[in-house]
């Protein structure tokens, strides 16, 4: 099935032509939207906020790893362009029971954003490339892959997998 | 109150504390600048109360600032509602933080 978010993520890495470490505060200042790091102390990782003139702010919490900022801003700008009407999009919240619906029916669009981020900061083309140079053992490889991509090793060695690339650990 | 009034209440209430703190008055100096217990100002800046619009400058004067600068911005706010994060007990805390941080956010956004 042809997958709108992929796609999204691939023709920017195209159009731009960005290459691993993909500059992803840059590529999102492009859209004319502001990152803005503060600090939050619980499970809140990211927030996107749309002006009416469709710039905005994309929120970070600051607390959390750099590299999981840098997949929380990808992820961000995926709602951005896949997801339009929402003038507020928090990410991490924990709902309490009552809300459970409703995170229910927003979760296609998390699943989402979150596959527009993976092919944003590791695009298959370039992930595919790397790996056949490193190929010597796969714990290695994930760790030398996270390094040029500039992503955590747990999101490098799910992208492998997913691309079929390595087997399940 | 509905869960927008509640939201605003909330809202007011926090930057009211922290433009307060910011003048270094204590909850009591600025009832006792009011006309109301320092109860009343607890509950005013916790959000569990509503105040009319007179009061509502009364605070604004007694804390030197625009009025202006103790609303919330309220796309912000219908956003924060719609994520359902206001509107009970189990979440009202988290929720109030939540939109804190939202709102710290979107005006580090607008300043920068």
């Amino acid at each position: 099935m042809a997958n709108r978010a992929i796609a999204r993520a691939k023709q920017l890495v195209e159009s731009k032509a960005l290459v691993a470490p993909v500059p992803v505060e840059a590529v999102v200042n492009t859209f004319g939207l502001q990152v803005v790091r503060q600090k939050f102390d619980g499970s809140v990782s990211a927030m996107l906020y749309r002006y009416e003139d469709s710039s905005g702010v994309v929120g970070v919490n600051s607390t959390h790893h750099r590299l999981r900022q840098r997949f929380s801003i990808a992820h961000e700008l995926g709602h951005y362009l896949l997801h339009p009407g929402r003038p507020l999009i928090v990410d991490g919240v924990r709902v309490s029971f009552r809300n459970e619906e409703s995170s229910m029916a927003t979760q296609p669009e998390e699943i989402e954003a979150n596959q527009f981020a993976a092919e944003l900061l590791m695009p298959s083309d370039q992930v595919r490339a790397n790996s056949l140079t490193h190929f010597d053992n796969e714990a290695h490889e994930v760790q030398k892959l996270a390094s040029i991509f500039d992503v955590s090793k747990d999101a490098m060695r799910f992208r492998l997998v997913n691309l079929g690339l390595h087997s399940v650990a | 109150m509905d869960e927008f009034e509640v939201a605003v209440a909330s809202a007011v209430g926090a930057d009211i504390a922290k433009r307060r703190v910011k003048q270094e008055l204590r909850q009591q100096d600025l009832a006792g600048v009011i006309g109301r217990s320092r109860t009343a100002v607890v509950n005013i800046e916790a959000g569990q109360q509503g105040i009319s619009l007179a009061m509502f400058l009364r605070i604004a004067d007694a804390l030197e600032c625009e009025p202006a600068e103790l609303l919330p911005d309220q796309s912000v706010l219908q956003g924060l509602i719609s994520l359902g994060i206001q509107d009970d007990d189990l979440s009202l805390s988290h929720g109030r933080d939540v939109s804190e941080w939202v709102r710290a956010v979107v005006a580090k956004g607008r300043n920068g």
